[in-house]
């Protein structure tokens, strides 16, 4: 299964791959190159991000993707900081159950379960 | 007569209204000097454009090596940035070529201008296209007087002022690309309906800096952005909203009224 990590710091993108090892991952370091990427290549089938990439945040990301019809239901892990991003009280009123949110610093158990949850 | 660039003007003490001034006002005027470099494997010769170059006011400090690696060695353990690199016709072209790209691309030497030494005006003259080709920017023959190493000082300054105004257009040149894509994407989040939040504001934060170019940075802005926005092809797939049912109602309207203008107007020339 193939997951799209985005992250603008290459260490977080490092570690978070380290974590999905069982996956094929793909990576990105902003939300505009990341959605072209997700619209180009149907074979991702999960988006793991950062709540605040440099050109977009979590809920304009998760806007783009549930307004179309290709990628409404595509499952998003959004992982925040907490509230120093805003995005602490963030939800997805289109498609609540495909997104999760994960608070830094990130757990390998914590991950691998919600990915069991949303897939 | 020397000549001389200001660097700054400091007022020392300002006097206060209705006072008379406690110290008298004075301008503090600071020379700006040129630092060189010189290549040349010859001693003599090493030492006639040193002598030659200490003898004009004008210029700072002067290292000199006897090779294009020493130069390269140096460069990186710099104090001062360099102004003007002079390097000898003995150097072969292509370790010459080299040399000035690597000192194109270092930040002590990046706006130094590239000065190639002759014996004699005959040979600089002979060789002079080559050597530009080759990515210099002028040329100096012996026997050396101080009228043409003022002359070069003067190169010097043209060269640094160009290169900062090319670095400058790179810089805005990117700024339009990025602004570009930031429009884009507010477009079709606004579009679909989305709240704008971090996207708008990295907008607004890009605009800013547009807003604080220098005068002459602006008016290359203009320029740019006016040939880059019509040539613009369409934005691309990722940014077209999945369903278009025409323009909103707001734009209709907008359109309607423009539409009665324009036929108001030819109406009332077509009966005068």
């Amino acid at each position: 299964m193939k997951v799209l990590i985005v992250d603008d710091q290459e260490i977080d993108r490092e570690v978070i791959k380290k974590m999905l090892s069982e996956y094929e991952v793909v990576e990105e370091s902003n939300g505009t190159s990341a959605w072209r990427r997700l619209l180009e290549d149907p074979s991702i089938k999960l988006l793991v991000s950062d709540v605040l990439v440099p050109d977009m945040d979590g809920r304009e990301l998760v806007h783009l993707l549930r307004s179309n019809e290709a990628l409404c239901d595509l499952p998003v892990i959004l992982i925040s900081g907490g509230f120093s991003d805003g995005m602490i009280d963030f939800e997805d009123k289109v498609n609540p159950e495909k997104t999760k949110f994960l608070l830094k610093p990130l757990s390998k158990d914590e991950l691998t379960k919600v990915i069991k949850e949303l897939l | 007569m020397i000549k001389f660039r200001l660097k700054s003007l400091e007022r020392i003490d300002e006097p206060e209204d209705g006072q008379l001034p406690r110290k008298c006002s004075k301008l503090r005027v600071t020379l700006e000097k040129f630092n060189a470099l010189i290549i040349e494997p010859d001693i003599d010769a090493r030492m006639r454009i040193k002598q030659a170059t200490l003898a004009v006011p004008k210029f700072g400090h002067l290292q000199s090596v006897n090779s294009i690696s020493d130069a390269i060695s140096q460069v990186e353990y710099l104090d001062n940035s360099v102004d003007i690199i002079f390097v000898s016709k003995r150097i072969p072209h292509e370790k010459m070529q080299g040399f000035f790209q690597f000192a194109r691309a270092s930040k002590k030497t990046e706006d130094a201008a590239n000065v190639v030494l002759f014996q004699s005006q005959d040979e600089g003259n002979a060789l002079i296209k080559t050597i530009l080709e080759l990515g210099a920017d002028g040329i100096l023959c012996e026997p050396y007087s101080v009228d043409q190493l003022s002359e070069i000082a003067e190169l010097a300054t043209f060269i640094k002022r160009e290169r900062a105004k090319e670095r400058e257009r790179g810089a805005i040149s990117l700024l339009i690309d990025d602004l570009a894509k930031q429009v884009d994407l507010v477009s079709v989040l606004s579009a679909t309906g989305g709240e704008l939040g971090q996207s708008r504001r990295v907008l607004l934060d890009l605009s800013r800096i547009a807003q604080g170019l220098s005068e002459s940075g602006k008016e290359f802005y203009f320029e740019r952005i006016i040939e880059k926005f019509s040539n613009l092809p369409p934005p691309p797939k990722a940014f077209q909203a999945s369903s278009y049912n025409g323009a909103s109602e707001r734009v209709k309207r907008l359109l309607s009224k423009k539409r009665a203008q324009l036929m108001k107007g030819k109406n009332e020339s077509t009966n005068s």
